[in-house]
């Protein structure tokens, strides 16, 4: 090959060719190298098989809940990157809001005190990169990478020394039944489907799904809010108060990583626990969520709708994650992050840029 | 290297921007693509550098059929584009931009420059970060480059003020042509090209309309009707009403009434002396500098991006020197910077461009017709605009926001004839409205034209012009300019 050509396209895709190319993309890298890993490492063929088309998933109210949850935080991502900020945090930012979800029940403060506790924990903490790379140009992705170890870090050392709830493992104490949300009783025909998920998180993410898109392409705030990851320069020429936007900006994305904390902490097993493998108390789910749901932020930043697909069919790869046991879960859980990611790539490179590869035979 | 273009047809959406254009291009030529703002020159140099690819018909490069060009291949093949607004690296120097694209490494590269600049005669700071240039530098800076780089065909877009202010980048072109390279030059500015090329390609609604070879100097006005298909005015280049009823010297003092902006012992560099200089109300009033000689400084510094060194901006009465960009412009002041990417994202929708200046959806055609924009839909995006359509925008813009005071830099850059005559006029209606301007401008003949009072920024800092004198001999403002 003699030389490669990119150019980012000026039409944006339309929903259904974003949809329909997402998905192929999604199916043949996320599941199809999911399952070759899993044979690779001495699956039979037949429980594959049997791991993979089974139907229960895809209506099953584990799966349901865990597209809330991506969903909810693909979509605080989605703010994040439409400012031009790369959070790669993610998984920090949830543990120091059950952080403050555990102080709040240590202290019985209530809910309300645990979410304004939580919203400003996050906005303070994701400001520090958010900010270093306005003003002073430098790395938010370098940066909030870093700051998830030192957030996990936090979190180890809180469940192990400072609010230990168990002493053989590194556990919290259970939240406080005070601090709660509202689910679906186990009379309604919903909880078949849904299980135990919370009210208000189906509520705020179908809010925010609408309200973000509104936002971002029809008002000025949301023109604002865009013309910061183009350039900060644009942005205060244009008259953008620079200060103001990345508050807002963080503000919008705390909230929702609250409630997709308060979804996971909440309605499971209502402890936060750090573990090598797990890192934080949110069981099996906890590989690479930051990572996934910052992927689907990025493929679907002009039209957030789009990411409840998206979230939907990572919520089943997770499932897929989860019928597999023993170290293989590991591998697997760290797999379906690097391909998801691998997979949003190329959905974007095909999507939305021109790709010319020139090849000349050597005679 | 021979070049030629047959019957390229290109769509944006449903607009057809090129429509069967054919052109071609012989060794040791410098051949003018004359159009207006929209016309498709800009199109037709990015197909040919290959930036886009034609929909239909073929590019020959001696002799040699393709569908559509490579950047990277035409780079090597020694085509280089040089873009109204150069795409280069801005945190980095001209030395550094050079070395990424330079592919051996084993010269040391202050003595390529050196060498090239003696040879050419052409002086440019490659020490400079691009950010700190102004549009003419980085245009002057990437045609060196390319020089250096080994082009064989120079493509340049819009180069209009560096043809009308650098006598010495309009010999380094004839030189360089005399070498048996060739140069495309894409220009609305009749004036700026016609006593350079050897061949005049006349271009409108995207088909080439007009291929002139022989008396070119003597068919300005047959080029003029080509270009324009509803005429301009009345004074070809400029037309000459422009600053009759404010320009008599008696008749000002009814119309402006107190200070709007005032520059107080302003020090923008350290080899500029102290700036004194102040805009009243409704007031048209222009600095004009030798590009780079500080002007990209006080803009900055007006904006700020930059604080100045000593001194104060005071904006009615108010000392703004220490407010953030976005302050000022909630006092009610719009800045027009010189790169006007700098301000107008390529990546946004027109619609949202407007939405982000408070102009609604219902205005929007009302507004862009204010300046004649050319443009497909509200919802195309401005990356399909040419560089004087996005001109033309903003002055729309200007026109429907209605600030205070407008603070501009090189206003005036990138817009045609046609474009020329809406905008002066445009400023014009807008100061009867309460609008005053601070023109920061390059080329001191469209200051005179237009403004009320001239000032010159050179080391002994703003120094006022007579205008009277500047009317009877206009070398007087040059004159200041260098010295």
């Amino acid at each position: 090959m003699n030389s490669i050509y990119v150019r980012r396209k000026s039409d944006e895709p339309s929903t259904v060719k974003i949809i329909i190319i997402s998905l192929v993309i999604f199916t043949i890298i996320v599941f199809l190298g999911v399952f070759s890993l899993m044979l690779l490492s001495g699956y039979e063929l037949k429980d594959l098989i049997n791991i993979f088309f089974d139907y229960r998933n895809l209506l099953s109210p584990i799966t349901i809940r865990y597209s809330i949850v991506i969903a909810l935080l693909s979509l605080a991502f989605l703010i994040n990157v439409a400012g031009g900020f790369i959070n790669l945090g993610g998984e920090g930012l949830i543990a120091l809001s059950m952080l403050a979800f555990l102080i709040a029940s240590v202290y019985n403060l209530g809910i309300f005190t645990a979410f304004v506790l939580s919203i400003l924990l996050l906005i303070l903490w994701a400001s520090i990169p958010y900010i270093s790379k306005v003003y002073l140009e430098s790395s938010d992705v370098l940066i909030s990478f870093l700051q998830n170890f030192i957030a996990l870090f936090i979190i180890n050392h809180i469940v192990t020394h400072v609010f230990r709830g168990e002493l053989a493992r590194p556990r919290s104490p259970p939240i406080d039944p005070s601090i709660n949300l509202h689910y679906i009783s186990q009379d309604n025909i919903l909880y078949n489907y849904l299980g135990r998920v919370s009210i208000e998180s189906i509520i705020v993410l179908l809010v925010a799904v609408v309200f973000l898109t509104y936002l971002l392409s029809r008002t000025k705030i949301g023109y604002s809010l865009r013309l910061l990851s183009y350039s900060t320069k644009t942005a205060s020429i244009s008259g953008v108060n620079i200060p103001r936007t990345i508050f807002l900006n963080l503000l919008m994305s705390a909230i929702l990583i609250s409630f997709a904390s308060a979804e996971l902490l909440l309605g499971g097993e209502r402890k936060i626990f750090y573990n090598e493998n797990a890192k934080i108390g949110i069981g099996s789910m906890s590989f690479g969520l930051g990572y996934v749901s910052l992927s689907i932020a990025i493929l679907s930043i002009r039209k957030p709708y789009i990411s409840l697909l998206y979230s939907y069919i990572l919520a089943l790869g997770y499932m897929m994650v989860f019928s597999s046991y023993g170290f293989y879960r590991l591998i697997l859980g760290v797999a379906i992050v690097g391909l998801s990611l691998l997979s949003v790539l190329l959905s974007e490179l095909l999507l939305r840029y021109e790709v010319r590869l020139n090849w000349r035979l050597k005679h | 290297m021979e070049i030629k273009l047959d019957q390229i047809i290109k769509f944006f959406g449903s607009l057809k921007a090129l429509d069967n254009a054919s052109i071609y291009i012989r060794s040791g030529e410098i051949v003018g693509l004359l159009g207006e703002n929209g016309a498709g020159k800009t199109t037709l140099m990015n197909i040919l550098y290959g930036l886009y690819r034609p929909d239909k018909g073929a590019i020959f490069v001696d002799g040699v059929k393709k569908h559509y060009m490579d950047p990277l291949h035409s780079m090597k093949i020694g085509i280089y584009f040089i873009q109204q607004f150069p795409r280069l690296i801005d945190s980095m120097t001209g030395t550094e931009n050079l070395r990424l694209l330079l592919r051996e490494d084993k010269r040391n590269i202050p003595d390529l420059v050196k060498e090239y600049s003696a040879k050419y005669d052409l002086q440019v700071n490659f020490n400079k970060r691009v950010a700190e240039m102004t549009i003419l530098e980085r245009q002057k800076l990437y045609t060196l480059m390319s020089v250096i780089l080994g082009a064989r065909v120079l493509l340049l877009d819009e180069p209009n003020m560096l043809l009308t202010t650098d006598k010495s980048f309009r010999e380094f072109l004839r030189r360089y042509a005399r070498e048996g390279n060739s140069i495309l030059i894409s220009s609305h500015k009749i004036s700026a090209v016609i006593d350079l090329v050897d061949r005049i390609y006349v271009m409108r609604k995207g088909r080439v309309v007009a291929d002139i070879r022989e008396n070119i100097r003597e068919r300005y006005d047959e080029i003029l009707k080509l270009m324009f298909e509803y005429g301009v005015g009345r004074d070809k280049e400029y037309p000459e009403t422009l600053h009759s009823e404010y320009a008599t010297p008696g008749s000002r003092e009814n119309i402006f009434e107190k200070r709007i902006l005032e520059l107080k012992d302003l020090v923008i560099r350290e080899d500029i002396k102290k700036i004194n200089a102040s805009v009243n109300n409704r007031e048209i009033v222009s600095i004009i500098s030798i590009a780079g000689k500080g002007d990209k400084e006080l803009f900055d510094v007006l904006v700020g991006f930059k604080k100045g060194i000593r001194g104060k901006i005071l904006y009615k009465s108010v000392d703004i020197s220490s407010e953030p960009p976005y302050r000022r412009v909630a006092h009610g002041i719009f800045f027009v910077p010189d790169n006007k990417l700098d301000l107008i994202s390529p990546r946004y929708k027109i619609r949202e461009i407007m939405g982000l200046w408070g102009i609604r959806n219902s205005e929007i055609s009302k507004c862009l017709s204010e300046t004649s924009v050319m443009y497909r839909s509200p919802e195309a995006n401005v990356s399909e605009l040419s560089g004087g359509n996005i001109s033309r925008m903003i002055l729309a813009i200007v026109a429907c926001n209605r600030p205070n005071l407008v603070i501009a830099h090189n206003i005036f850059s990138g817009l045609d004839l046609l474009g020329y005559e809406i905008a002066t006029r445009l400023i014009k209606r807008l100061r009867m409205h309460g609008v005053s301007f601070l023109l920061i401008l390059n080329d001191y003949e469209e200051a005179l034209r237009i403004s009320d009072r001239i000032y010159v920024l050179n080391e002994r800092g703003a120094v006022e012009i007579n205008l009277n004198e500047a009317y009877k001999d206009p070398s007087v403002i040059w004159r200041e300019m260098v010295s």
